[in-house]
């Protein structure tokens, strides 16, 4: 067995919730594999988002242990573990968070230069568009693509950092069914062509199926599907 | 460019969009206070400035003395001219008159100057306005413009002149003697455009003066124009030390500095005063920047997952005040320069609304409104001006850099 990308050990996670806690992920075991594609199902609010937060590093457990490349990562400062982030992990969300202050084709270039990849950053951003379908609108800005365009380019801005894992919150979330289709079809495809793991937080059991590995999410405990 | 940098310009200046109102609001405070900062530093500066070119021009940047009488003024004159720091050098000889023209009397300031120097009556030839400056000879006197209104003197007018020699001697003389002044003719009208000299001064040639007081071949000094006159102080200690005992230097800072040091503290008053508008400006980018930061919240969440590490979102954010800074600084320092290229106009326009349009010429002496910028103060403003925005940056900064991510991007 090959050393894991990303792997949760005995994670935990709690909020306050008015005199008490409330224990939103309980011990929970994960271990993700170059290549690997993996779904996370649950009901609204049952802390698949804060599973994905804390496998990308941007919340801390309260308990577990958080390992990237095979190091722990719990507790790193802030600064490291956003480099180390850059370069591991590209996000995609359901609100597609573009910048809506500059074009298209800066907006995806914006995710290299964050991770500090600006090695032919213009010509793979361009291809990167191409792939997604956005070529000629690499000059538009935001506010004037509709929403299954701006998760395209929302998916280019997360792939042109070459990721070695992407994680996916409810990519299609905001989008009719069959714009939401074309996506996770690219989703799917780009992260086959690049041997990129992805890890799809979603709602829709359909493509929760396409993935190699499914798993729920219920009263905190992940369960295989 | 480093993406903090790019993404604080964009936010400022959006590309294909409408300028933010934000960006306008912010730099707006900005200009106005460094302009305003210019354009009055300018003028306290321009004030010095003419005011020193005048007493230069009258008083000369340097005089050399003994407190007594000088016996080879020409002699001396001649040694200090050939010095390379020193222009022009020439006797004179000064003192007070009573001057009667048709039974008014008046009696003001008389110098006696060194008509053997060319440059001395060129100086003075430049100021005439009436007459001409050949026909100035020991029986005739250049008199000032606001002297020459008070008494409607014109050129060729004659006049007469008492000397306190002349009561001297009428008081030693138990009533004995005669009093018999001398007469002399008007060869021109000058103006300085200096109202303390326009108002009360006449010239002589130095052999008028030297016969009226009785000076024989002696001057009261020797009067010198420098090459550059804010040299004046150490090339005056330079001629004490040289000339020995007893001449000494006295600079036109030494007989003026009185005025000079008002506007010198006037500067600084008006500095401090009006640097508070750039101080408000630095709180209106302060609160600009702390709205942008909280709408701008989720793009924050959204960084950090792509990996930017909370010292470059603060960078993001400070920037945005540095850019304020910069950008505003340097429209200000525009817009300065533009008021004071139409300074005059503008001056003009409010003081005839007003009906003031001579207040100026009385009140300070100057037909138009004086500026000058100097360097030194374009780099302090500047500087602090980027300093204080740069400063205003760094509440929000701190802000976007403690934010939590999964918080940021959670926020409606």
């Amino acid at each position: 067995m090959s050393s894991p990308l990303i792997e949760a050990q005995g994670l935990a996670r709690r909020f306050q919730s008015g005199d008490g806690f409330l224990e939103v992920l309980k011990n929970v075991d994960l271990r993700i594999e170059t290549g690997d594609t993996v779904s996370i199902q649950g009901e609204s609010g049952c802390g698949k988002s804060t599973l994905l937060n804390l496998l990308a590093g941007l919340d801390q457990p309260d308990a577990g242990k958080l390992l990237w490349e095979s190091s722990a990562v719990t507790g790193f400062p802030n600064d490291q573990l956003a480099i180390r982030r850059a370069r591991l992990i590209g996000m995609v969300f359901q609100s597609y968070y573009l910048v809506p202050e500059i074009r298209i084709l800066e907006n995806v270039m914006l995710g290299g230069r964050i991770a500090g990849k600006t090695d032919n950053l213009e010509e793979r951003s361009n291809v990167l568009l191409e792939r997604v379908g956005l070529a000629d609108r690499r000059k538009s800005l935001p506010a004037t693509l509709s929403g299954g365009e701006r998760q395209r380019v929302a998916i280019a801005r997360a792939m042109v950092t070459m990721p070695k894992a992407l994680l996916a919150d409810e990519p299609t979330g905001n989008l009719d069914e069959a714009t939401g289709d074309s996506i996770m079809d690219m989703l799917q495809e780009l992260c086959d062509e690049e041997g990129i793991a992805l890890v799809l937080v979603t709602h829709n059991s359909v493509y929760a199926a396409r993935m190699s590995h499914s798993w729920n999410l219920r009263q905190g405990i992940l369960e295989p599907v | 460019m480093p993406w903090y940098l790019y993404i604080a310009l964009r936010h400022l200046f959006p590309q294909g969009k409408r300028f933010p109102i934000f960006t306008l609001m912010s730099l707006t405070g900005v200009v106005l206070g460094v302009s305003t900062l210019i354009v009055v530093i300018s003028v306290f500066n321009g004030f010095g400035y003419e005011i020193r070119s005048r007493i230069a021009d009258t008083y000369g940047d340097l005089r050399i003395v003994t407190g007594g009488l000088l016996n080879n003024p020409y002699g001396l004159s001649d040694e200090i001219r050939s010095l390379e720091s020193v222009e022009t050098a020439g006797p004179y000889a000064h003192g007070m008159v009573m001057l009667l023209y048709k039974n008014k009397p008046l009696a003001p300031l008389i110098e006696g100057i060194d008509t053997q120097s060319d440059q001395e009556l060129q100086k003075y030839s430049d100021f005439l306005i009436a007459g001409d400056i050949d026909d100035l000879d020991d029986d005739s006197l250049l008199i000032s413009s606001g002297f020459a209104s008070q008494l409607s003197l014109f050129p060729g007018d004659e006049v007469e002149l008492y000397t306190p020699l002349m009561m001297l001697k009428l008081l030693e003389s138990d009533g004995t003697d005669v009093l018999l002044p001398r007469t002399v003719r008007v060869a021109g009208i000058f103006e300085t455009g200096w109202q303390r000299v326009d108002e009360n001064t006449v010239i002589s040639t130095l052999r008028l003066m030297q016969d009226l007081y009785n000076l024989g071949e002696s001057a009261h000094g020797v009067r010198i124009e420098l090459n550059d006159g804010y040299e004046a102080e150490a090339i005056s200690r330079e001629l004490t030390e040289s000339l020995g005992n007893p001449y000494y230097g006295r600079t036109w800072m030494d007989a003026h500095g009185d005025t000079l040091s008002i506007i010198q503290l006037e500067k600084r008053m008006m500095f401090f005063l009006l640097f508070i508008i750039v101080i408000v400006a630095s709180f209106s980018i302060m609160s600009s920047l702390l709205t942008f930061v909280i709408r701008k919240t989720r793009e924050i969440g959204l960084f950090a997952a792509m990996g930017a590490t909370p010292r470059q979102l603060a960078a993001c954010f400070c920037a945005q005040g540095l850019i304020i800074g910069v950008a505003g600084t340097l429209a200000g320092i525009g817009f300065g320069y533009l008021l004071l290229y139409y300074r005059n106009s503008i001056t003009a326009t409010i003081s005839n609304m007003l009906s003031v349009a001579d207040s100026m010429n009385k009140i300070y002496g100057f037909a138009y409104l004086p500026a000058r910028v100097e360097m030194a103060d374009l780099v302090v403003i500047s500087a602090l001006s980027i300093v204080i925005a740069t400063l205003a940056g760094l509440i929000p900064a701190y802000k976007a850099s403690k934010m939590n991510p999964v918080e940021a991007l959670r926020s409606e």
